[in-house]
């Protein structure tokens, strides 16, 4: 872990924003500099307090311990006893179905997220040009992600995929062979894949909470200009949408590796393991399989998966991320 | 022109109204499950429309279990939310604050630190915070699933984070020339520019709050207690009877305060700037 | 200077509004810390379950509390989903309740190793619990190490379901339960042939493998549950093939059919669409309930020697928690689900058919048809069973989950019958070996 948490130091992400700021405070204040600066750490420690006594009262030991339960046989009601790496060891070494699981979150993660993502800006984009019964429709479009991972989820999506389900129908309407969506160790994740697609409600949202951000004189301005609207979603729309793009991608990143309900509540990692998410073996070795220190030795591994993959994006960052705050 | 412009304008709304309509497929169909006769939920799952109007679904299922109805778990999901909900934009909008406008030394590696919080699964430290709240003698109270709400949520604060850093410098350094510190800054400028990240967050955390299954599970024991989403499950047994008509009628009453929130505060998120004269 | 006292001011207040919270909440757990109040014991009592049963159950504590106004129980049921979670975490804490309800299996072996129950058997000898006439094979699934750790709500057994329509369509009779595993075969084909649906619901291996080879003498795990207890492979090659076998006729669907079932009610004989089907006894209500009219009789599982096959097995069983403060108080009110008839009448047999059999006949009066059913089966599998067995390693549904698998890729197509039982085996072992 430790390597890892230096990786992810380098990339501080808002580092563009030291240099260019102090010269600016020079030339506003220049004579009280340094007094203000040790302010600022003050002032800046109060700000987060809520979080670092939160982080270090709360959330601090059940992360630390569940890093030492990883070194441990913990079955979930006994005493954990120290086995050193032994769980690393047998989760790469000697665990085909430990592989299986990071197989089928991969292929969903690398899939489910973009196609996420795009749409969710596709819509959003849509949205912010319809005028009229605005409201109604986003709110219709939001709705699919607040019925969550209920049962009511499970059936109604079995229930569409299904050999005589809605899905299968519209197939046969427009005369293409229909199949047995959910049955098929090849197709089951896709529906899965698809689930989590329609649930874009809360992306789309933040991508049309940025573009309202967006002052509307921007584009008068270029108008002017003589910008066309295909030109002005490039120069503006979506340099300045960068700042929600990246935290959609960190935060959609993030959920994709660890989606857990989908599978827990649709397809139970059946046919044949084919949608075996990650977390959802991870939660059966826990508490179905009573192997906690196992279990909690894969969460550490998945964290660091997690953690390469947005300390990347946050390297990245650098070179597409426009912040208004930093390029002055 | 004129007409070309109206012939655009349906066109959009039809191509508008059929895909939201697609979207919302799932849930029509929860909605007339609801209203199907009990046993027949699965028979006829392939039909939009019920056969009869099974209103009393909603009767059996709002009478809830053991004499304790869905008006008691409505009202404490309701406390739960609003309290954490408020808890969360407050302290996350300070928080974010902090991270994305001060300079202060340490703060990439408690970024890092908020950052890495997101990436263990609630199920894997779920045992060890039993372990500490059961010390600290919270089991069976609320103070689990509020208290630690107020010490902010990192996908709040990250969220704001991003928005405060699109506001340019120029605002605040023109408040400063003006006499204001950072804390006027901050509620005079700042706060109000975000108001759409804010209301956002508060959208997705009253959900996520409403929707929680799992901390309510271990944490609370007495059924009185309990928020719908708790409730919700306790119509199910995958080895007898499960009452099903009763649990869609419960399943769609639950979103509905979800749905009225969200359409509420929908239209914050784009007021928010029109009302800071941004919009020009 | 002023804004930075309001900033703290408005920091402060959100402070006081989580301690205000905090004392809210504080004050609301304060009459529920359990213990003794005067002369009143509290007992706290966890059940999952579905609505019926929260109702039932309830009622049931309350007739309890009228016998005994010294005793007070409180209830936290939960669904199923995440019962056995809220257990571990409440078990973590030493915070078990003093009655619990328990799963027979992994579960309770589970439990049992980690000592976390209670030892019942001073109990039933002083008398508090009484179990006088109860079936010692039924007696006898509730005991791990020698202690008895759990006393049955209630006995369920595997069962095949038919639906007595198509059975006559294709002139099949098989009510009593004399029927090989050849008969199945047959029978399953001819139905098929006859009514155009499918013969049976394909067997799943979880519970029926193991009473395929209990059929056949032999155990699915070896005394001390070390190993698997079977030695010949043939029998799983047997029993992988005798399903491809009726799959490639069409009388039993694949897994890409079972696949799409939504939950009990969904099943392929309620929907008519199958005539066969073995599951738990337990299950009839919710079956009978989808199956909207349609005569769904029970009979013996098939084999010569089915009643070496079949066996009785606690559908739940009612546990006392080690840290219990009050296991007495908390036998007693076992003593009452298990003895008093109005238990009974209030519940059905929603926790399995009772274990006395005085219960079982005073109430057999006023069963509905579907528990008359239930009822009369379980007699016929009391005559017909061996006792169940106990000797499952800790590991077993992890073991039970790979069977499950493996029979999917069997069924795929993916690995044949043979490769299959093989990889059972060393896959087991290499799980035990860990």
């Amino acid at each position: 872990m430790i390597p890892e948490e230096k990786a992810h130091e380098k990339l501080e992400p808002q580092h563009p924003e030291k240099k260019p700021k102090d010269k600016k405070q020079m030339k506003v204040v220049p004579p009280n500099r340094k007094i203000k600066s040790d302010n600022k750490n003050v002032t800046g420690y109060l700000f987060i307090s809520p979080f670092l006594i939160g982080f270090l009262s709360l959330t601090l030991f059940p992360i630390l311990y569940s890093l030492y339960l990883s070194f441990t046989d913990f079955d979930l009601m006994g005493t954990p006893n120290w086995i050193g790496l032994e769980n690393y060891e047998r989760m790469f070494t000697n665990d085909p179905t430990f592989w299986q699981a990071m197989k089928v979150t991969f292929f969903y993660a690398g899939i489910a997220v973009p196609v996420r993502l795009v749409f969710a800006l596709l819509v959003a984009l849509a949205l912010n040009k319809v005028v009229e019964m605005v409201g109604l429709y986003r709110t219709l479009l939001y709705l699919p992600s607040v019925v969550g991972g209920s049962i009511a989820v499970s059936i109604m999506w079995r229930q569409l995929f299904g050999d005589d389900g809605a899905f299968n129908s519209l197939l046969a309407t427009l005369g293409i062979p229909t199949h047995s969506w959910l049955g098929d160790p090849d197709t089951a994740i896709w529906t899965l894949i698809v689930l989590y697609g329609w649930q874009f409600g809360s992306s789309m949202l933040i991508f049309l909470a940025g573009l309202r951000n967006i002052p509307k004189t921007f584009y008068e301005a270029s108008s002017v200009d003589g910008a066309g609207p295909l030109r002005q979603f490039f120069i503006i729309t979506i340099p300045l949408l960068t700042p929600v793009i990246l935290f959609n991608t960190i935060m959609q990143v993030i959920q994709g590796f660890m989606a857990f309900t989908p599978s827990f509540v649709v397809t139970n990692g059946g046919p044949v393991d084919s949608t075996l998410l990650y977390v959802l073996y991870m939660y059966r070795r826990a508490f179905e399989y009573f192997d906690m220190g196992y279990a909690s030795a894969m969460a550490w591994v998945m964290l660091v998966i997690i953690a390469i993959f947005t300390a990347i994006i946050f390297k990245s960052s650098e070179h597409w991320v426009h912040y208004e705050a930093d390029n002055k | 022109m004129k007409r070309n412009k109206a012939t655009k304008k349906i066109i959009q709304h039809v191509l508008m109204g059929t895909f939201a309509l697609i979207m919302i497929y799932p849930l029509i169909w929860m909605v007339s499950s609801s209203l199907k006769e009990s046993s027949s939920v699965f028979v006829d799952s392939h039909s939009l429309i019920p056969k009869g109007f099974h209103i009393e679904n909603y009767i059996e299922g709002w009478n809830g279990f053991a004499g304790i109805t869905f008006s008691t778990f409505f009202w404490n999901s309701t406390v739960i939310t609003v309290i954490a909900t408020v808890g969360s934009i407050a302290s996350s909008t300070l928080i974010a604050y902090g991270f994305a406008r001060i300079k202060f030394a340490g703060k990439k590696i408690w970024f890092i630190c908020m950052m890495l919080t997101m990436m263990l699964p609630f199920e894997m430290v779920m045992i060890p915070q039993y372990i500490m709240f059961n010390k600290f003698g919270w089991i069976d109270t609320y103070l689990p699933l509020i208290l630690p709400t107020f010490f902010g949520i990192p996908f709040f604060i990250f969220l704001i984070m991003q928005f405060i850093r699109t506001i340019p410098m120029e605002l605040d350094e023109a408040a400063k020339i003006d006499g204001c510190n950072t804390f006027d800054i901050f509620f005079r400028i700042i706060v109000p520019l975000i108001i759409p990240a804010m209301m956002t967050s508060a959208i997705f955390s009253f959900y996520w709050r409403w929707d929680d299954f799992m901390g309510p599970l271990i944490y609370l024991s007495t059924p009185e207690k309990y928020p719908v989403s708790l409730a919700l499950k306790l119509f199910s047994d995958p080895n007898s009877v499960t009452n099903w008509g009763a649990m869609f009628a419960m399943s769609t009453l639950s979103i509905l305060p979800i749905f009225i929130i969200f359409f509420v505060f929908q239209r914050y998120i784009v007021d928010g700037i029109s009302s800071t004269g941004m919009k020009a | 200077m002023k804004k930075k006292l309001l900033a703290f001011s408005l920091m402060a207040i959100m402070l006081i509004s989580v301690l205000a919270a905090c004392s809210g909440s504080d004050d609301a757990s304060g009459e529920d810390d359990g213990g003794e109040d005067g002369d009143v014991t509290t007992l706290r009592m966890t059940w999952w379950g579905s609505q019926s049963r929260h109702d039932q159950t309830q009622e049931i504590i309350k007739k309890f509390e009228e016998e005994n106004p010294d005793i007070k129980i409180e209830s936290e049921f939960t669904g199923f989903d995440g019962y056995f979670e809220k257990m571990a975490a409440s078990a973590s804490g030493n915070n078990l309740p003093d009655i619990m309800q328990q799963n027979f299996g992994e579960y309770l072996n589970q439990y049992a190793d980690k000592e976390l129950l209670a030892d019942l058997t001073e109990f039933v000898e002083d008398g508090t619990i009484d179990v006088e006439g109860v079936d010692d094979t039924i007696m006898e699934s509730g005991k791990k190490n020698d202690k008895l750790l759990g006393i049955p709500t209630g006995t369920n057994a595997l069962t095949a379901f038919y639906n007595q329509d198509m059975l006559d369509e294709a002139g099949v009779d098989i009510s009593d339960g004399e029927w090989s595993w050849e008969d199945y075969e047959e029978y399953a084909a001819q139905i098929s042939d006859a009514t155009g649906e499918y013969g049976a619901r394909l067997m799943e291996p979880q519970n029926l493998f193991e009473y395929y080879l209990r059929e056949k003498g032999e155990k699915l795990f070896n005394e001390d549950g070390t190993d698997l207890g079977y030695e010949d492979d043939q029998l799983l090659v047997d029993y992988f093939e005798r399903n491809l076998e009726l799959k490639e006729k069409g009388a039993v669907p694949g897994y890409e059919t079972i696949q799409q079932i939504k939950g009990v009610e969904d099943e392929l004989i309620a929907r008519g669409e199958a005539a066969f089907d073995f599951r738990w006894s337990n299950q009839a209500t919710a079956l009978d309930s989808a199956a909207d009219g349609k005569p769904i009789e029970m009979t013996l599982l098939p084999g010569s020697n089915n009643d070496q096959g079949m066996y009785l097995k606690p559908a739940m069983l009612w546990s006392v928690s080690e840290n219990s403060e009050h296991k007495e108080e908390a036998a007693k009110f076992i003593d009452f689900f298990v003895n008093n008839i109005e238990v009974y009448e209030i519940g059905g047999s929603d926790r399995g058919v009772p274990i006395k059999e005085e219960i079982r006949e005073e109430l057999s009066a006023d069963l509905s048809e579907t528990d008359q059913k239930v009822f009369e089966y379980i007699e016929m599998v009391t005559e017909n069973s061996s006792p169940i067995d106990s000797n499952f390693p800790p590991e077993s549904s992890e073991i039970l989950g790979e069977l499950s698998k493996i029979d999917e890729r069997v069924m795929y197509g993916e690995l044949s019958a043979e490769e299959g039982a093989e990889q059972f085996r060393s896959t087991v072992e290499s799980i035990i070996a860990r």
